[in-house]
Formats: structure tokens, sequence, C-alpha cells
């Protein structure tokens, strides 16, 4: 099944590759827009949302589960920027600030409400199975790495979601979680030691 | 610890875990449009802070008011050049004016302390009008007042 985390949008966060004069620019252009929005710029602000939305989606869905609980988080995230606008630092990135506000509404809200079914592996991830057998070995497979999942702190969790799912580096990560990028690498490394736990009785790390 | 690299195969069994994120699912049009509603408030106080903050700054910009404007380096030389003044104006008078004969005759000595109204009298003559015109002008020129008080 082909991933369709949608590319980030000229002006989203991290380096874009190309020239470093391309990547300067980027960022010159995207601190321009933060500082409309700062004067209350509404094209400004819709232009940052269409550059942004996409990419706080999949790490919204990430962290909720459920689309309706993402978009939630996206559009009160979006919202939070305006009312933090004042705090944010001219000249830094704007994405690891915009994540850090979104990811911790997220953790905020999964801690608040009730888990629904999250747990449920909807009909989207399974694959074509060329017999019960080994119908029966992905699925167990898959249960025993989506547990080791729920049950690593929400840390450890959101660190590999953002770094192994969503492609942000670690000084990112860090700047989002607001924690070191030694503590970012080590919050990986420990995770990363379950869920390969988890896998290991099935062998190939590599699923079918 | 050197585990900070992508790894592809567990990225690849963790989506098998998790469902993908359904952007097709999204009607983006309607986020933003929502979004802009929402937005509207929020955005409309930025603006308000912001030509608030303008308008502070037009405020505090101008020229700070006439009492708290730096001095010229003249003015501080009037202060003692003021009362040098007047002393050698007294001065001079005490000496070259010769002093009425006392009403009873003999030789007229000078009084130590001269009488309030005297020495107002002396003040005046000795301060020339140019030099009262420097001390008014705040920025009194040093050269002018000194010129002024000795008459070149």
């Amino acid at each position: 099944m082909t991933r369709t985390v949608a590319a980030p949008a000229p002006v989203a966060s991290g380096p874009p590759a190309g020239p470093r004069g391309g990547e300067d620019a980027a960022a010159a252009d995207e601190a321009a827009l933060v500082e409309r929005v700062r004067l209350g710029d509404a094209a400004a602000f819709d232009a940052l949302v269409t550059a942004y939305m996409r990419r706080a989606f999949s790490v919204a869905y990430r962290l909720m589960g459920q689309r309706e609980d993402a978009e939630d988080l996206v559009q009160e995230s979006f919202l939070a920027v305006l009312e933090k606008i004042h705090t944010f630092q001219a000249g830094r990135a704007f994405a690891p600030w915009f994540f850090r506000i979104l990811v911790n509404r997220g953790l905020n809200a999964r801690k608040s409400r009730t888990l629904r079914s999250v747990d449920e592996i909807p009909e989207s991830a399974a694959s074509a199975l060329a017999s019960p057998e080994r119908d029966a070995e992905r699925a167990e497979l898959r249960d025993g790495l989506a547990a080791a999942m729920r049950a690593l702190p929400d840390r450890q969790a959101t660190v590999v979601r953002l770094f192994d799912m969503e492609g942000f580096s670690s000084p990112e990560i860090a700047e989002i979680l607001g924690i070191s990028e030694g503590t970012v690498r080590w919050h990986l490394h420990e995770a990363r030691k379950t869920l390969r736990g988890a896998l290991a009785p099935f062998g190939n790390r590599s699923t079918p | 610890m050197s585990d900070h690299s992508p790894d592809a195969a567990l990225a690849a069994a963790l989506r098998r875990t998790e469902p993908e994120p359904p952007l097709h699912e999204v009607d983006w049009d309607a986020m933003r449009a929502r979004l802009a509603a929402r937005a509207e408030l929020p955005l409309a106080r930025l603006r308000a802070d912001a030509r608030h903050a303008g308008a502070r700054a037009e405020v505090e910009a101008p020229a700070p008011p006439l009492a708290a404007r730096p001095r010229a380096g003249g003015s501080r030389a009037l202060r003692w050049l003021v009362p040098l003044a007047a002393a050698a104006g007294m001065g001079g008078l005490l000496l070259g004016r010769p002093l009425p004969p006392p009403p009873g005759g003999g030789t007229a000595v000078p009084s130590a302390q001269p009488a309030p109204a005297e020495v107002q009298a002396i003040l005046d003559a000795t301060i020339p009008d140019r030099v009262d015109v420097a001390i008014d002008r705040e920025e009194a020129d040093e050269e002018a007042v000194i010129s002024a008080s000795i008459g070149s």
C-alpha cells in the first residue's frame, strides 16, 4: 500500500531539497508570512494554514486516531497560533513551534478523553493475503506491534511517530517537545528496543 | 548512541499497525473556511494591537519637552559666569567710585555689607542686557555669553 502522506508545501517545515539559496529564500518568505499574521493579516494566516494543514492533519491523526478529532486538533492548533503569536520569536523556524503547540494539545487531549476505536485495525490496513496461515501470522504480528506501541510511554510513542512515521528530524522533534536532541535519541532508542522486541518472535522485521 | 537513523522496516511495520491518515477524506476547503471564520476575531484583535502599538510609537517619538532637553554646554558656564561677573562689577564699583562723605564730615569708610537695594542696583548695572538675552536663549553659546559680559 502506498504511503499517502502529503509532501510539505513550499513553505512547510524542514530543509527542502535543493540549493541552500532556495532554502534561505523559503525561510525568509515564511518569516515574512508569520510577521504579517502577527499584524492580523487574514490572507497571510490563510496562506500559513494552507501550507501546513495537511502535514498537521497527518500528525494530529497519528496522535488522535480519529479523523474528526484530528481535524478539531488541527483547527484548535492554528487558532492557538493566533493567541500565542506574540510569543513567537522572529527569526525562528515556524514549523517546530507550531507542531509543538499541536503535539502538546494532542497529548493533553489523549489523556483527557476515552480512547474509542483507536485499538481497532481498520480494513484499509489489511493486505491481500496468500493463505490463512500467513494472514493469521500477519495479524498476530500487527497486534503484537500495536500492543507494544500502546504500552510505550507517551513521550517515546510520540518520538517514534514523529521520527519514523512522519519524518521529522531529531532537532525538530527536540524543539517540538522542548527536550534536548540527546533525550530525543534516547527515547527513540528505548522505544525501538521495545518495538523490535515485539517483532522478534516473527523473525523477519521486514513484514510481508 | 547511534540508533537515530531512519528505520524503514520498522516504520513500514508500524504503519501497518496504525491506519494511514485519511488525507483524501478531509474537505480542505471547508477546513480553511471554518478556520477563516473562527480566526476573524483573533485577527481583528491583532490588527487593533498593531494599530495601538503604532500610535504609541508616534506619541513617544517626538523630541522630549523643553525642560528635559539637554542643555547646551555653554549654559553650564553661565552658572559660574553670572555671579563672577556680578562680583567683578561690584568690586569695580566699590573700588572706583568715591564714597560720599559721612554726614558729619571725615573720611568715609566703605561699609562691609552694602544694603540690599544697593546690591540689586549693582547687579542690574553689571550684567549687561546682552548677557541677559544670552542666558534666556536655550542655545546660549559660551563664547557669546563671555563676549557679552566683557563688552567685547
